[in-house]
């Protein structure tokens, strides 16, 4: 087992060596410079300020200095400061990143709360009006825009219900409220967002988790479990759901990328005060540094989820745990 | 208490299968008695792990038993409710299938897996069923049975796996076991290993069984009687003894003769052709395109079972 985290985490090396590369890449593939970018749009930028930024990126060495002393600065999370308010950046994302881990988290757990459950009984109802029914909502589900259905979500709940606050996460007032009526407010804020941004993973893995499970209900091992007149709940949760399980845990790893980046959609579009949006509107202004350490920092989070489910997979499948 | 513990009449199991319908078992009828042990005997295909599988009623889609009975200790098994029938699985009847390396759950532990039908159908504690779990592995004589019982399946060799399915098989002492061709997956150094643990329990427990297998030695070994399958029937049944030395039908002749003999050299012979598909049997007799005796009758008509002999039934025209 230590061997195999050990072996994941050397993994890792490289792939951090590639997120370094790739947003070096990105910075001198935009057009211009960074400084001309910001220059060129702002024409009140000094001179010396201008020198200043050059300074910041080590424009003015060769380019392969250039790319170590990135990942130097990589290395410390130090991403320079912000060009509108001129505080560091990484302080800005440390302030913004815990609403994005709620909404992603929040996200995730509706996501295999619903359609695990969803997913198991399809398949063990496999061929039933019921599982037929399922596979229609979920193929529905599956070609639904999802920005179309946040933007619905907001238009039903928000303005014609006014259920579900449509904006934000802590509204001034709070700071008024009991801490109990606080927590309530933080969750009454979430729904919206939350819905929003698990129901494209809801169809995906509903439909993993059937297939799996179908696959796995066709084992000899389960047939083994019945010859032994066990009764089906037995057979279902203990034998068939450890193993079906296994390529989900493995295919979440892998869906976290698409749920932080979908996350940045709905951040925007739930005026959400997380890193999705502090990166939008960064890329909508030109803060050439924000916007490179939240792409940074979104692509370390998507390495730990990978890290995270593999750790998991080997938790659940002993013939990775004891090799 | 009557003799017979199993009696299976006129079973028959067919698979609905997009391109038509299988006849996997097409009305066979077999009796296993109380302390016997009866050897199915037929190539790859013939139905017999359908058989094995119809008694205890898993034929999972788009399998179905289409009629027959399955009296087992004196129930039909095929009328009861379902909550009975999984009593009678595993306290009743227990299996032992052929792929030792697919059969055991990759992801619990081999002591969880042995004792949880004993915590299910008897209510014993883990405690207990864990003894019990321990003085069967010493049974099927497994070196460490502690460890064994912590180690997961992937750690035990195949011939270990296939010890702990016997064991598994046998937690409840079940008057009936069907072991679904037990050595067949395995090397021939642990297949008789295998055997001789099989023959041993057998002596010392007194078990009654149902052992499938292609391969006649094998079954010649262990088996009171035998019955011969054919393309989902029975074509011949008799005593262990009197079949081995003066086989009827000319299919059960052909598997004998296909029993590699030390004055072979390592030559196989086999019966010529292969078993037929089951979904377009030939007419008449589904063996006579691979008969060394057919005559035009067999062609046409295929032969009831019928008495040769007390106690030896066979269907076949030519066979004396
Ligand atoms: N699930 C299934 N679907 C369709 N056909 C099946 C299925 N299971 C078994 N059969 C068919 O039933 C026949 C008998 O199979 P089986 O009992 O496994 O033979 P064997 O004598 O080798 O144990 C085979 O021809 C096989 O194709
Ligand atoms: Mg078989």
């Amino acid at each position: 087992m230590v061997r195999y985290i050990a072996k994941r985490l050397l993994l890792i090396a490289p792939m951090l060596i590639g997120i370094s590369l790739i947003t070096f890449i990105v910075m001198h593939l935009a057009p211009g410079d960074p400084t001309s970018m910001r220059y060129g749009l702002n024409p009140e930028v000094s001179g010396s300020a201008r020198a200043e930024l050059k300074k910041l990126y080590d424009l003015d060495k060769p380019v392969h200095i250039q790319y170590l002393l990135w990942a130097k600065r990589l290395a410390r999370f130090d991403f320079g400061n912000s060009f509108l308010d001129d505080r560091p950046v990484m302080q800005k994302i440390v302030e913004r990143l815990p609403a994005t881990l709620l909404l992603n988290v929040c996200a995730l757990a509706v996501i295999l709360l619903i359609a695990l459950p969803i997913g198991v009984s399809s398949a063990v109802r496999h061929g039933s009006l019921y599982d037929k029914v399922m596979t229609i909502i979920v193929f529905i589900g599956y070609a639904t825009p999802t920005f179309w259905f946040a933007l619905i979500l907001m238009v039903v709940f928000g303005f014609m219900l006014g259920w579900f606050p449509i904006s934000g996460l802590r509204p001034w007032y709070i700071e008024y409220y009991s801490s109990g009526r606080q927590v309530a407010d933080l969750l009454w804020h979430l729904v919206l967002p939350v819905v929003a941004a698990s129901f494209g993973g809801l169809a995906g893995i509903s439909r993993y988790t059937k297939s799996s499970m179908l696959e796995v209900l066709r084992q000899d091992y389960i047939r083994t479990a019945r010859a032994k007149g066990l009764p089906e709940r037995k057979v279902i949760y203990k034998h068939a759901l450890r193993n079906g399980l296994l390529p989900i845990v493995t295919i979440l790893g892998f869906a976290l990328p698409g749920l932080i980046s979908g996350s940045f959609i709905f951040e925007t579009i739930f005026a959400w005060p997380g890193m999705g949006r502090l990166g939008y509107e960064a890329i909508m202004q030109y803060d050439y540094p924000v916007v490179m350490g939240v792409g940074v920092i979104a692509s370390m989070m998507t390495l730990i989820g990978i890290l995270i489910s593999d750790i998991l997979y080997a938790f659940i499948d002993p013939r990775i745990r004891y090799k | 208490m009557s003799k017979t513990l199993l009696e299976i009449k006129g079973l028959k199991t067919h698979f609905y299968t997009s391109r038509g319908v299988v006849k996997a078992v097409d009305g066979i009828d077999l009796i296993v008695k109380r302390g016997e042990t009866v050897g199915l005997v037929g190539e790859s295909g013939c139905g017999k792990t359908v058989t094995g599988l119809s008694i205890i009623r898993l034929i999972s889609e788009p399998g179905r038993i289409v009629e027959g009975k399955v009296i087992f200790d004196g129930d039909d098994l095929l009328g009861l409710k379902k909550e009975r029938m999984r009593k009678i699985r595993g306290e009743g009847i227990g299996m032992v299938f052929q792929e030792p390396l697919t059969s055991l759950n990759p992801v619990l532990r081999i002591g969880d897996q042995l004792t949880e039908a004993v915590i299910v159908h008897r209510k014993s504690s883990a405690i207990e069923a864990e003894r019990e779990a321990l003085a069967l592995l010493d049974e099927v004589k497994i070196d460490s049975p502690k460890q064994t019982l912590w180690a997961y399946p992937h750690q035990l060799s195949g011939g270990m796996r296939q010890r702990v399915g016997i064991a598994m098989a046998l937690m409840l002492k079940p008057k009936l076991v069907l072991f679904d061709e037990p050595t067949t997956a395995l090397d021939v150094t642990v297949q008789s290993g295998i055997l001789q643990l099989l023959k041993g329990l057998r002596q010392k427990m007194g078990l009654s069984s149902l052992f499938i297998t292609h391969d006649l030695s094998v079954a010649a070994q262990l088996a009171d009687r035998i019955v011969v399958m054919y393309a989902g029937k029975v074509v011949e049944d008799a005593k262990a003894g009197d079949i081995f030395k003066k086989p009827r039908h000319p299919y059960t002749k052909g598997l004998l003769d296909s029993i590699p003999k030390r004055e072979d050299k390592g030559r196989l012979r086999s019966i010529a052709g292969s078993v037929p598909d089951l979904m377009n049997l030939p007419k008449g007799c589904p063996f006579h395109p691979r008969c060394p005796l057919k005559e035009s009758r067999c062609e046409k008509e295929l032969q009831d079972m019928r008495r040769a002999e007390e106690d030896w039934r066979v269907r076949c025209w030519k066979a004396a």
